[in-house]
């Protein structure tokens, strides 16, 4: 078994958001090459490493990621960007039409200056309370204050919503692959811990190979992707939908949880079939202690078209191999959550900013956004897109096996919308201290 | 920490102990299994993998959900007897007969044909999803990359692979892309997948049994079985 370098690698490739949690995304230009590499240099002592991984003290951290165009305007070598996969040198942007982010997803309306040229360099800063929120922003600040060469551009603050929801109202954030030797719970215990290399360079795989590495090696190694993108969600419309399909309060619950493949409260419909079990939802040794295949092949119990089983079909028959599509999730929610009981949009801004760790941007996060959530052919429902989070069109539809009969819901309108993304390398930290002594 | 991994391996797959395994689980588990036992053998890196300019991840026509792949060979000298033992042995795995491996792979079909006095190979399959983002799945292991590699060291094109030099999924997925010939056209009667069939498959014969029951007919009358009942002449 291998195990990975926890001393090198950035703590926010693999922890776990903090409970609760308070962040700020920043995303920044690089105008001179030689001011961002002070930049990175100043940064390295507010970047937390991944050892101790269960030390309370390791509970608010800065991340440092680079997209593509960073990695140039600092300098890096040809032959170096030359290295790096076809798809984190494209960008989320140039993909967004393979990855089905058109209309109103598509790049021509996302947020600016999200999947522009101009992102160079991005900080996520998380932390248990806004006091030590704070205090790491500032030393972010400090690293770049006098740099005329540095600009931020973008800020997003995200915050836990009350019940560790998101927007929609759900209990989120409870289901994480564990790694081999990383030092971090496993949150099902049915599911043996993933080789490093699905998530970490440098390292074997699950199909025992090792990820494209970045070259030279000292700038690959132990470094990870991460993908992050601003998702709005319309909770709303969402909770319009539910109540124009639903005769009760009680189906409408139902629905929703059949469309979530959980209950609001976290509790999995695959233990907890007919209603809500808060207790199970807040417990994390039982709310994702399940598999499919034994007790619900046939989705009964949690549809097998539904968001959860969707983004992780476990051991669930599917075509193709649900082990090499793992991502490690470390989203966080953005915006006011829209009071209960309100059916008409507010106009606020309000959803989740979707920040997944994996070594290979195609075979995790693009295989799962084109074939997971954009289709249905993998379970035998060809024409059938992610309820949730797919890009439905008003004339989209979502089958609930139910005895006797399965139910369709039909004309689903788009819940979730892209507001702009990037593909960021998460450089392991002698990584960052290479490229901040770039003399280019 | 890694080490030079040694590189034996006249091991074979154990086919005849594959197929007595049943089911999803058990399959990924005895090729779990095997996968450890082989681990050893592939230590081919794909750190610095460099695919060729030429490399088209567009692969095959579809209809419907169904992709048409068509790779073509030249068979080594000599090879040819040994070419078609392996392919048999292919056929017979536990992977391309159960119900589970008919899932996971989504192949509808599958031939192999030497001609030109065996000189040459024609591999042609049929299989639901994309060919691009679906080739890791299909060589996941180094068991299911070494069932590959044991009629490949049979092939020209496929160069020293064989079983003492497993290719990697890189290197499968650019050979095939090399060796490929997109159809002129194809032409399929159905485009369901295999799950699809599966299901209709399950559907029509609880019909079938519908139709039995001396009741049927009584009970098919209802407005809502129409459908049904349109269908139940012959």
């Amino acid at each position: 078994m291998e195990i990975p370098n926890l001393d090198e690698i950035q703590n926010g490739a693999l922890h776990p958001r903090p409970l609760p949690y308070v962040a700020a995304y920043i995303f920044l230009r690089i105008d001179e090459p030689r001011e961002g590499r002070e930049f990175l240099r100043r940064l390295l002592p507010a970047l937390a490493s991944a050892s101790h991984p269960t030390d309370p003290g390791k509970q608010a951290w800065v991340t440092a990621g680079l997209t593509f165009h960073g990695l140039k305007a600092m300098g890096l070598p040809q032959d170096s960007l030359a290295s790096f996969p076809q798809a984190f040198r494209e960008g989320m942007a140039a993909r967004a039409e393979q990855l089905g982010d058109v209309g109103e997803s598509g790049p021509e309306n996302w947020e600016s200056p999200l999947g522009s040229p101009d992102v160079h360099v991005a900080l996520s800063v998380i932390s248990p309370e806004m006091e030590r929120l704070e205090v790491l922003l500032q030393c972010a600040r400090a690293a770049y204050k006098d740099l005329t060469g540095v600009q931020p551009i973008w800020r997003q603050d995200a915050y836990m919503l009350p019940g560790e929801r998101e927007p929609f109202g759900f209990h989120d954030g409870i289901s994480h692959p564990a790694i081999e030797g990383a030092g971090i719970p496993n949150t099902n215990p049915q599911e043996a811990p993933f080789k490093v290399g699905e998530f970490i360079l440098g390292y074997r795989n699950e199909m025992n190979e090792f990820p494209q590495l970045p070259q030279p090696e000292v700038l690959g190694r132990n470094g990870t992707y991460i993908v992050i993108s601003k998702l709005h969600t319309r909770v709303a419309a969402f909770r319009k939908y539910l109540r124009s399909r639903s005769s009760s309060p009680a189906e409408e619950e139902l629905m929703a949880a059949k469309v979530v493949g959980r209950w609001r409260s976290g509790a999995p419909l695959a233990l907890a079939t007919e209603k809500d079990d808060p207790e199970l939802g807040a417990d994390p040794k039982r709310n994702n202690n399940f598999l499919y295949e034994t007790d619900d092949p046939r989705g009964l119990k949690c549809p097998l078209g539904s968001h959860i089983r969707r983004m992780g079909p476990r051991d669930a028959a599917i075509t193709g191999q649900a082990r090499l599509h793992r991502m490690i999730r470390r989203s966080t929610a953005y915006g006011p959550m829209l009071p209960e009981g309100v059916l008409e949009d507010d106009g606020a801004d309000r959803g989740i900013i979707f920040v997944a760790a994996m070594a290979n941007l195609e075979r995790q996060f693009e295989f799962v956004k084109t074939e997971w959530i954009n289709k249905g052919t993998f379970f035998g429902a060809p024409g059938e897109k992610d309820p949730l989070t797919g890009p439905n069109v008003g004339s989209d539809q979502f089958t609930i096996p139910k005895r006797p009969i399965r139910r369709k819901l039909t004309d689903i309108p788009p819940f979730v919308i892209n507001r702009g993304g990037e593909y960021l390398f998460i450089p392991s930290l002698p990584s960052l201290r290479w490229l901040s002594e770039l003399d280019t | 920490m890694e080490t030079e991994a040694p590189r034996n391996t006249n091991e074979k797959i154990d086919y005849k102990n594959m197929s007595k395994v049943t089911g999803t689980t058990d399959l990924r588990d005895a090729t779990n299994k095997l996968r450890e036992s082989l681990s050893e053998k592939t230590d081919r890196a794909n750190k610095d993998y460099k695919f060729p300019d030429t490399y088209n991840p567009k692969m095959g026509l579809k209809v419907g959900n169904v992709t048409e792949l068509r790779l073509f060979f030249r068979v080594k000298p000599g090879h040819a007897e040994a070419l078609k033992q392996e392919l048999r042995k292919f056929k017979e795995s536990e992977e391309r007969n159960s119900k589970a491996a008919h899932l996971m792979t989504g192949i509808q079909d599958m031939t192999c044909t030497l001609f030109d006095n065996d000189t040459r190979y024609l591999h042609t399959t049929e299989f639901d999803t994309e060919w691009d983002p679906y080739i890791d799945d299909s060589v996941p292991t180094d068991k299911q990359r070494l069932i590959y590699a044991n009629w490949l060291q049979h092939l020209v094109e496929a160069g020293d692979f064989g079983p003492d030099n497993i290719p990697t999924a890189n290197d499968i997925k650019v050979l095939f892309n090399q060796q490929r010939e997109t159809a002129t056209v194809f032409i399929r009667t159905f485009s369901d997948t295999v799950f699809e069939q599966y299901r209709m498959h399950d559907l029509k014969k609880a019909f079938e049994e519908v139709l039995n029951d001396p009741n049927a007919e009584e009970a098919l009358h209802h407005p809502a079985l129409k459908p049904l009942l349109d269908l139940a002449a012959d």
